[in-house]
């Protein structure tokens, strides 16, 4: 057995010279060639960049909707849409947002991003990761090919119970919705938990707890708040499709069942599901506001904590989304006061953000143009939130265009604004070239106007009586002027969109050349070339500091003694990032594909029957088995 | 118990639900009326409702009245200052009022805010809550003003030297750290002082006392309210409530299909009608007039459909049109009549719907 060892002559990456280790570790971590190789890479870089394409498409899908819609909106009595037709619109818009475009994106970017930013060679569980983008992908193509074929989902996307009980709604379109949140869902959590173990067994050494950067603490309480809210949403989709399918009676109150337990079940991830898509918003502006003022973030301690607060508050608010279903006082007004509490945590983000702008130098560049767009709009979508906080004035906009405002300001303001600020930030990582910076200042001008002209006038309306989810009204309710001047904005807003997608394919083809650090920032994922290795890092970096590409000195330290010609990467400790030990990193499999595809069958079939679960679990199970069959492992001597 | 039904001679044959609302309003002649008119508000009050001008239903107390009923809101509303910002908003983005401005200064004075505001109470509830609005908008305003303004001040304040390169630990300086501390602590005092006032008006909403002149059940359908008269001479309508002026009406809300919203903004806030659950609403009207108000919980295919009108009469106005409600019913032979062409109308049947007409 020593002998064999003996051998094989393992090559460290201390036993070779720059040049060579690069070449030869790129060979062992790349992604073979041809549609077998395609479909089984595990590099979480492809996959980021797989996750993040995929969520632009639906962005785009769904904006579609929301045009739309608006041009149906426009004037009053119009006849653009049927109602039929606009309420599955706002349904698929909904969902399509929140579900696949929302969450997705976030994971996207975390999922190429945070393992560069704690220095390792790929994501923990990187074939688990392979399951959860094809998982994903299905899910999104189901519902879409479903929408295609005329098999619509129209009830929303809360799908609130009666209505989307089958005497209400027959059809499969409920159907098809509750099962893409299945579908959604198992995507989510396998990417969760990569995350967690990513961020805290595969730091580079010496990155301690208080030396992770920002935007990868707010991924690991992302990543939480996805772990503990999405099972919520998963048992509530399992029994409206059970209610539905095998005639359960859980939201039916003659029966014993109550309504009102889909909302809570419902909102009780639907609320923490803000958050989700929220927190990798801020985890961008994090990164952004520290590399553009050349100073690290203000106050980390503050900030991490409040980040800890948001995870935790985050499933303390639901109820505010129920103030008008008749519940008791008292309980109503502790939803309130929690409700306000989070506005703590959020306004010491805020504040401390500013306060590293006040301390630093801004450079402005796009995407800090685009976070300060971000802090405009947000804050206003905040306060506007602390109004729907209050009891006695949500029993008045509740449900109307004035919330309708508000979360498109929490939202679009807390998170797009960001992410397209995060596309420019980090496109030149991605790709090696730099967006062009006119382009980007254009778009940022026709998205500012375009958002604020769409949904400020919103507040109006709601508050002049206009509920939500209608596909019309008549002139005489004088809407007519405000919700013109709403449409013609989203065609501005639109438009900047398009811009974008312009800008990203004419900057990717002959932009400026990047380099590995063109804005000067401080986190790790800008020690490496851009685009990265298939192996990330030729060496692992050892971290000092905080803001490791800040430290003085040109010497960087690396550490060493990884094998050359297999995957392994380095484990570390959980708090102090010691090393711990060397860990064989799984490599490609088409299996993780297959799987999610006997997944999807299975999901598939039990829209229609329920004997598809029975027969698609061995299938699963099969599959699975193939995908863990254990292999010959020599072990590491 | 009488059923009679103030629409039983609308014209059901010619649309479905999507006519049921053009068929409520009767846009009247003065909207024809020109511009300046116009911009002084009037068209926003001067529609009707199509049952006024049926006297054999119901509602011959007001044949002409009812437009006098409009002006009244009006003057009353002249007293909210705030509504003046409102105002202006709503008319910079009407662009016929744009096209006259001269008339469109004349709307300063006497705007409106549309036929179904929150933020044109004329109810005992619809008023604290509009106060309420006001100060909180105009807190958290000034919230936002005060964080914009620190952004700005943070971008563009003096530096001392330009170029200096990033750094990775610089000495926060002390200013720094007590304007956070300040923001922080004034973050929270507004927060608590906000949360305080919100319990204090939420007691308004939830506040529980005896002795409703009227006790009035609404019963959700898609799409359109069932509306029942409660007593030993109860009788029903339908998308329409009366109610007498000045005196305390509960609403019990019921469902009879799917989850709905009951809310008339100019009375007060919305309340559900959930299935298997029973929600009260206490409501009252300061002045006579008609308060539109619509379902605010998506119900189905025809949720914008679903409007309600309050119209609040002087209490010997109401007392008189109630009475006449309970008297005896006429023959039925023409409401049955008027019940198929209903179902029949329906363009999508809907359970609820067919359920009922049978």
């Amino acid at each position: 057995m020593s002998q064999a060892v003996e051998e094989r002559h393992e090559t460290r990456d201390t036993d070779l010279g720059d040049e060579e280790l690069r070449a030869r570790l790129s060979k062992t971590w790349g992604t073979a060639r041809g549609l077998i190789g395609i479909l089984s890479t595990v590099d979480h870089k492809i996959i980021g960049i797989r996750y993040a394409v995929t969520a632009f498409v639906f962005l785009l899908a769904g904006g579609i909707m929301a045009i739309i819609m608006r041009l149906q909106l426009a004037r009053p009595d119009s006849h653009f849409v049927d109602a039929e037709l606009y309420n599955q619109l706002f349904t698929m818009h909904g969902t399509t947002m929140m579900f696949l475009f929302g969450v997705p994106v976030g994971e996207a970017f975390a999922v190429y991003l945070l393992p560069l930013m704690v220095g390792t060679r790929n994501i923990a569980f990187p074939r688990l990761n392979a399951f959860s983008y094809y998982v994903y992908l299905f899910g999104g193509l189901m519902l879409w090919g479903a929408f295609a074929l005329s098999i619509r989902p129209d009830v929303g996307w809360f799908s609130y119970v009666p209505l989307a009980n089958l005497n209400f709604t027959p059809g499969k379109g409920p159907d098809y919705w509750a099962q893409m949140i299945t579908f959604t869902e198992v995507a989510a959590l396998a990417v969760s938990v990569e995350i967690v173990v990513t961020v805290l067994k595969q730091r580079a050494p010496g990155m301690t707890l208080d030396r992770i950067p920002l935007f990868v603490w707010t991924m690991l309480v992302h990543s939480f708040i996805i772990i503990f809210a999405m099972p919520a949403i998963m048992l509530a989709s399992s029994m409206l499709i059970m209610e539905r399918l095998v005639g359960t009676q859980f939201f039916n109150p003659d029966a014993g069942g109550d309504p009102l337990l889909w909302q809570h079940l419902f909102w009780f991830f639907g609320h923490p599901e803000v958050y989700i898509i929220f927190l990798p918003g801020t985890a961008f502006v994090s990164a952004i506001v520290a590399t553009f003022s050349r100073r690290p973030v203000f106050g980390y301690l503050p900030m991490v904590l409040s980040l800890i607060a948001i995870g935790f508050l985050s499933f303390g608010l639901w109820v505010h989304h129920m103030f008008v279903t008749g519940l008791p006082e008292i309980g109503a007004a502790f939803f309130t006061a929690s409700s306000m509490a989070i506005a703590i945590p959020n306004g010491v983000q805020i504040f401390c953000w500013i306060a590293t702008l006040w301390d630093g130098k801004p450079v402005l560049k796009t995407p800090l143009i685009f976070v300060l767009g971000f802090f405009f709009i947000f804050v206003a979508g905040g306060l506007s939130g602390v109004m729907l906080a209050s009891v006695p004035i949500d029993t008045q906009v509740h449900d109307t265009y004035f919330v309708v405002a508000h979360f498109h300001y929490v939202l679009i303001g807390g998170t797009v604004f960001p992410l397209v600020a995060a596309v420019y930030y980090w496109f030149p990582k991605v790709t090696g070239r730099l967006m062009d910076e006119r382009l980007g200042k254009w778009q940022f001008v026709l998205a500012f106007t375009g958002f604020n002209v769409t949904f400020f006038p919103m507040h109006l309306l709601g508050l002049h009586g206009m509920p939500r989810r209608v596909y019309t009204y008549p002139a005489e309710m004088g809407w007519g002027g405000l919700n013109l001047l709403a449409s013609t904005g989203a065609l501005l807003f639109f438009a900047s969109f398009l811009l974008m997608l312009y800008n990203m394919i004419a900057s990717a083809r002959s932009g400026a050349l990047a380099g590995d650090n063109p804005w000067g920032a401080d986190t790790l994922e800008w020690a490496t070339s851009s685009p990265p290795q298939p192996q990330n890092f030729d060496r692992i970096p050892c971290v000092t500091s905080g803001s490791p590409l800040w430290d003085k000195g040109d010497d960087k330290a690396v550490v060493g003694g990884l094998k050359v010609d297999e995957r392994e990467l380095l484990v570390t400790s959980v708090t102090e990032a010691r090393p711990d030990i060397r860990e064989e990193s799984p490599a490609p499999s088409i299996w993780p594909f297959l799987a999610a595809f006997a997944t999807a069958v299975a999901f598939i079939g039990s829209i229609y029957t329920p004997w598809a679960v029975t027969w698609g679990s061995p299938v699963v199970a099969i599959v699975l088995v193939a995908w863990f069959w254990p292999k010959t492992i020599e072990e590491n001597v | 118990m009488h059923f009679r039904r103030p629409y039983e001679t609308w014209n059901f044959g010619t649309a479905a639900c999507p006519g049921l609302l053009s068929q409520l309003w009767r846009v009247d002649a003065a909207k024809q009326k020109n511009a300046a008119d116009q911009a002084e508000g009037e068209e926003c009050r001067n529609v009707e409702p199509v049952f006024a001008e049926n006297p054999d239903i119901a509602f011959q107390t007001h044949g002409s009245a009812s437009s006098t009923l409009y002006e009244a809101h009006n003057t009353e509303r002249d007293r909210r200052v705030p509504d003046l910002v409102f105002r202006l908003f709503r008319r910079a983005s009407n662009w016929r009022a744009l096209a006259s401005l001269p008339a469109a200064a004349g709307a300063l004075a006497s705007g409106c805010t549309g036929v179904q505001s929150a933020l044109d109470p004329h109810g005992e509830q619809a008023d604290a809550l509009a106060v309420l609005f006001w100060i909180f908008t105009a807190v958290l305003g000034l919230v936002w003003l005060v964080t914009m303004a620190g952004l700005f001040f943070a971008l563009t304040r003096r530096r001392d030297s330009r170029g200096e390169p990033a750094q990775a630990r610089p000495a926060v300086k002390r200013q720094v750290r007590i304007a956070f501390a300040a923001m922080l602590a004034s973050t929270v005092i507004i927060l608590s002082g906000l949360t305080v006032l919100s319990f204090d008006g939420q007691r308004m909403v939830f506040r529980d006392e005896a002795g409703a002149a009227v006790t009035i059940s609404v019963i959700g359908h898609q799409w359109w309210w069932q509306v029942r008269y409660e007593g030993n001479n109860g009788f029903e309508t339908a998308n329409e409530i009366r109610i007498p002026v000045g005196s305390a009406v509960d609403i019990k809300l019921t469902t009879g299909d799917v989850i709905h919203s009951f809310w008339i903004p100019s009375l007060a806030g919305k309340l559900d009608l959930i299935p298997g659950k029973s929600n009260e609403l206490r409501i009252q009207a300061d002045k006579p007039g008609v308060y539109r108000g619509q379902c605010a919980e998506f119900c189905g295919q025809q949720h914008a459909h679903m409007a309600i009108f309050v119209v609040a009469l002087e209490p010997s106005e109401f007392e008189r049109w109630r009475a006449k409600q309970a008297a005896p019913a006429r023959p039925m032979a023409h409401l049955t009549k008027q019940q198929n062409v209903f179902a029949s109308a329906a363009s999508s049947p809907s359970p609820a719907l067919s359920e009922h007409s049978r």
